[in-house]
Formats: structure tokens, sequence, C-alpha cells
């Protein structure tokens, strides 16, 4: 993205001054205002990260593991404990002037055939717990797979994504770099590449290492995909796609799953396969007619969003939002059917459209709007209202009962 | 190039110029295959020459209506001398649908003339060419393809965001130095003017536009929009 520049609200080129820009001044309310939405960006990333974390805990912490944990400190313990009886003797042979009695100590006790190391109960215990602590290691360390199974299982409604071609490598980036949905999706890639690895630390990615593993069911029957919302097939090969499609149809028949027209299988499109939650984007199509209509027409898309009015704005106009945001600019305002200018005051239920410049502010306006989603005045108000009816129901039903 | 090689060449050059034939397509693939359809089917064929890297049957039974080309061998489309026998004495836009970027960057950069119009699919553009389009916007068009299939996958996530039809287009003519607030095309609201010099800025419809700025525009009803829009631009 070019550099940019974020023109405020009520900035237009005055014609009389030619190009001179005539910009309000910020009061002191404004700063609030806009300092009131950051702190509110704050607590929508605090709630978010905070999520984040107890997933991750839950992850990394089950019951099983942390005993595994607390076996390995108390081996460790052990060992040390076990080291300070022989040790004392050598330490405390150190202490007094004679510079001999160590080197006599070290000669005797521990390179000797009959000294310390060499001693056979030392030895087996030595064994024994190097031994322990192999299995313990082994019980600890999962395969790939069985990680990535166990993570993404700590989820709810997920799309899973399998591929790593062009269209699935710009859909991830705007879900998680524009948009903020981190949570919502997984990818299955097929190829382990440098975007693949860069956003590896934000969402739950399996990279299979051996394209075969696809077409056998292990794979799908390990993960299970038991908290699928979708299943979007975005490789580039024909056959590939085909063996996911069946593979995943055998673990989860009810799923939706997503395929994009031009690398689909010739097979889904056989009047055999009666199958309703399957989706074919027709691609192909849209794209000649996008080519057709560039034979006449040089259009782009821009980077525009619709979103719902963040909790902040809500009485005030779509040009004191556009103000505030940073690097952001609200385009129109959407009342149900109506459209709207930003010039219009913002009401409960309002969508905006939302011109952004950078894909970091962007994910911050959503994360708000995302994460806290309900006005809690309203709902109060609401649940306080259903209160009162409740009590003044139970008020009218006890008055009858003592009649 | 051998004789007859060039002799082929050269009656599929004098067809194209008898023809009048102003729009060049590369390429054999399904994106190749669903355009000339689609172009067969509006009945502009004659408009049109393709030139296939394969031989394949569906364009064993279009070759009757539209002009072909066969050039199988990849090393071609990298000489100079291709072109120069095609000549493209009545081309106005060429149209790359291949998929291996080695051949689209020499299709590229071998096209004899500077005024031609090329259009490529993003989801096949080398980065070079993608470079390039933003340097010389209007003579090179990407088909965001890549934003379409995005935009329908993202429809099937049902989130609270969404992704609005806003296009935007280069201000016309007529409309240099006047302020876009004139255009009143039915299910189509103007949004904005887009300026891009060094820094990107959004200017309110009452902007007096220049000649490079672009318009945001929101399509009500996409397809009957892009439509109106179409004649509104012709007219």
């Amino acid at each position: 993205m070019n550099e940019v520049e974020s023109i405020s609200y009520g900035e237009t080129i005055d014609k009389k001054q030619e190009g001179k820009k005539k910009l309000p001044k910020r009061t002191l309310k404004d700063n609030l205002r806009q300092l009131n939405f950051n702190l509110t960006t704050i607590n929508a990333n605090i709630r978010f990260v905070f999520r984040v974390v107890i997933r991750e805990l839950k992850y990394f912490l089950p019951l099983q593991d942390l005993f595994i944990l607390f076996l390995m400190i108390g081996a460790i313990l052990a060992v040390f404990l076990i080291l300070l009886i022989w040790g004392v003797p050598f330490l405390l042979g150190l202490i007094p002037g004679d510079p001999f009695l160590a080197w006599d100590y070290l000669h005797i006790n521990l390179i000797k055939p009959n000294g310390w190391i060499f001693n056979g109960t030392v030895l087996r215990w030595a064994a024994g717990l190097i031994g322990v602590g192999t299995v313990i290691i082994r019980l600890m360390v999962k395969s790939p797979i069985m990680k990535y199974r166990d993570k993404v299982n700590t989820r709810k409604d997920v799309t899973y994504i399998f591929g790593t071609s062009r269209p699935a490598e710009q859909f991830l980036f705007e879900m998680v770099h524009q948009f903020g949905y981190e949570e919502r999706v997984s990818l299955i890639a097929d190829v382990d590449l440098l975007w693949v690895r860069k956003l590896k630390s934000l969402i739950d990615i399996y990279i299979v290492e051996n394209l075969k593993e696809i077409e056998k069911p292990n794979l799908y029957e390990i993960i299970g995909f038991k908290n699928a919302s979708r299943v979007m097939i975005l490789t580039e090969n024909v056959e590939l796609n085909q063996n996911i499609l069946t593979n995943i149809r055998r673990v989860r028949p009810d799923v939706e799953i997503i395929l994009l027209s031009q690398y689909a299988p010739a097979f889904v499109f056989s009047e055999l396969v009666n199958d309703e939650n399957l989706t074919i984007i027709e691609d192909l199509d849209t794209t000649i007619q996008g080519l057709v209509i560039s034979l006449s027409l040089d259009f782009q898309y821009p980077p525009v969003v619709e979103i719902d009015v963040p909790r902040n704005y809500i009485g005030h106009t779509g040009e004191t939002m556009t103000s505030d945001l940073i690097k952001q600019k609200v385009l129109m305002i959407k009342r149900g059917e109506d459209f709207l200018n930003p010039s219009e005051t913002l009401k409960l239920g309002d969508r905006v459209l939302i011109y952004y410049y950078t894909n970091y502010y962007m994910k911050l306006t959503n994360r708000v709007v995302t994460e806290l989603p309900s006005h809690p005045k309203t709902k109060k108000k609401n649940k306080k209202e259903k209160k009162t009816a409740e009590n003044s129901i139970i008020a009218i039903v006890d008055k009858g009962e003592e009649i | 190039m051998s004789f007859f090689k060039r002799r082929r060449i050269r009656k599929f050059a004098e067809k194209a110029e008898e023809q009048e034939s102003n729009i060049f397509v590369f390429g054999s693939n399904i994106f190749a295959e669903a355009f000339i359809e689609q172009i067969i089917s509006i009945g502009a064929e004659t408009k049109f020459a393709l030139i296939s890297d394969k031989k394949l049957a569906w364009i064993e039974e279009v070759k009757d209506k539209i002009n072909v080309l066969y050039e199988e061998e990849k090393e071609e489309y990298g000489k100079r001398n291709l072109y120069e026998t095609i000549g493209f004495q009545n081309a106005e836009k060429v149209i790359i649908l291949h998929e291996d970027p080695i051949v689209i960057q020499n299709i590229f950069s071998f096209l004899p003339r500077q005024d031609l119009k090329v259009i490529l699919l993003a989801q096949f553009a080398p980065p070079f060419v993608q470079y390039l389009a933003n340097q010389k916007q209007g003579q090179i068009i990407i088909v965001d393809n890549l934003n379409q299939i995005v935009n329908a996958l993202y429809n099937r996530m049902n989130l609270q965001l969404s992704k609005p039809p806003v296009i935007a287009i280069p201000v016309p003519k007529n409309l240099i130095n006047k302020s876009v607030e004139e255009i009143k095309i039915p299910n189509i609201r103007v949004l904005g003017v887009l300026r891009e010099d060094s820094k990107q800025k959004i200017f309110s419809v009452e902007e007096i536009s220049q000649e490079d700025d672009r318009i945001l525009l929101y399509l009500e009803k996409p397809e009957i929009s892009m439509r109106s829009l179409i004649d509104y631009l012709e007219r």
C-alpha cells in the first residue's frame, strides 16, 4: 500500500481558495472522544488476547501433561539430592587449605575403577533415571499432526482451508491481517511456504509433509473435523481436491464443502452427485464476466468494507467517525435499505462503508465491532425492563393467590 | 523459423487483418475456452484472433468461427520473429490468458507496439507485470479475478464484516476538471474521488476531478448497475 494521507471530516478543497484545505479545529471534546475510542480498541484487544492466552493454556496444560510435568520435576529433584549426598564430601574437601585433597578425592573416588563414577549402584540409578527421562520426554513430544489436532480442537466453528494457492493466500491474508478473524480459520497446507510459516504464530496450521497422506483417510480420521463449520478446498491440483473432498465426506458427511469451479473435479458436476452441502464457487464465470467488462471498462476493487457502527459513534455523525479513526474514511451510511451521507447522525443498527488505507487500523476498528458488538446500556435496559415485567407478573400472581 | 511455419503465421496475420480483428487472445486454458465461448455466443468472434499453445478439441470446434494460430513451441514465445511476423496490424488489445509466468513475460516484452492495451488475470500476473500495471495505468489492465474469488469465499463465511460492491473507475474524459456530482446513473451511487499522487487521498463528490483520478462507485444491483455504467460511459 502506498504512503497515505487521511482526510479528516469536513476536509474539502475550497474552489475559491484554490487547493487550500479547510480543516475544522479539533476541540478537547473531540480529543476525549478519540481517546475513548482508542481505549475501547485496547479493551477489545485485551479481550481477544485474553481469550487466546486461555486457549493456549488449555492446550499446553491439560491434566495429563501436568502430571507428567510434576513427575519430571520430582525426578530432577531426586537426581539433585543424590548428587548432593555424594557431592558434599567433594565440596568439603575443597574448603580446607590442602590443595591436593580435592585431587585425591577425584583420583580416589571418581576416576578409580572402584570409585564414585564406576560404582555399580550409581550406574544403575543413573541408567534408570535416564530411561525414565527418555520415556517422559517421548510422552511429552507429540507428532505435528497430533499437536495440530489437539490445538485446533480447542476452537469452535473453524473453517478449514486446504491448499496454498493464490486464492487461499489472499483469503487468509485478508482474514488474518486485514479483518482480524484469526480464530475462525485453520490451514492445512500442501507446501511449506514462507507466507505459511509467517501465519503459523497467528492461526493453527498443519503442513502435510508427504502429499500421499492427503490421498489416505488416516489424516482426516486423526483430525476429525468435528468442530468444522465448513471446509474450503483451494489447492490447484484437481486430483488432490478430489481426494480431499472424498475423505472429508467420509468423516463429516454433513459439513459444507466449498470448491472453486476452475479446480473442481469433473465428477462433482455429474448429475449423480447430489450433495446439498457442496458449494462450487463459479469463479470461472465471474472471471470471464470481469474479462469481458475489462474490454470496455478499466475498473478496480478499492479496499472498502461494510461494518456495524462501533458503539462509541452511535449518536455522532459519520464525518466525526472519520475524523477520529486513523487512516480510514466513512464513505456512506446504510440504514436498512436507505443510503445516507456521512454527515448524518449514526444510529444503533446502522452499517458504515469504510475505505481503509492500512490493514492494521482496519483490523483494530473491526476488532472493536466484533469483540464489543453489544451495546451494554440498551441490553441492561432491556434486562431491567424484563425484570420489572417479571416482578409485576409475580406480584399479580401473588395477589391472585392471596385473594 | 521454417518457411512453412512463417507462411502459416503470415496467413493467420492476413486473415486477422482482413477480418479487422483488433483483439488478440493468447492461451488455451479453461479461461481462454470460456472467454472464447462467451465471445462466440455474443457474435463478436471476428473481432478476435486466438494464438493457442496447444491443439485441443475445443479449439478445433471453434476454428471455423474464429481465426486460430497454433504455436506449441514455448521457445517461440521468447523470440521477436513470432510477433514481427504476426504484425498486430489492427490490434488494439491483447489478452494474455497463459498460466506460465515466463510465457506471459515473453509475450509482454516482445509485443511490437507500445500503444497496445494488455489485459491479464490477476491470478496469473507475474510480479513485474503487476508492478508495471501500477506505473502504466489504463494501458495494462489486470482483471482482479482473485478479488472476486476471495469475495465469494468471504461471503460464505457469514461474518459481520461484509464487502460491499464498490468499484473504482477512471474519471470519464468529459468530467475532467468538473465535479463528479454530475454523474447520474440508475442503481449507482458516487461515493467520492480517489486521487493518488505520492499519497492516496479521498475527496468528496463535490471535488473538481483531475485527469488521473478515479471515482468510487457503489453498485446497488451489481450486474444491472455495471451494464448501465458501461452504457453511460459509451454515451
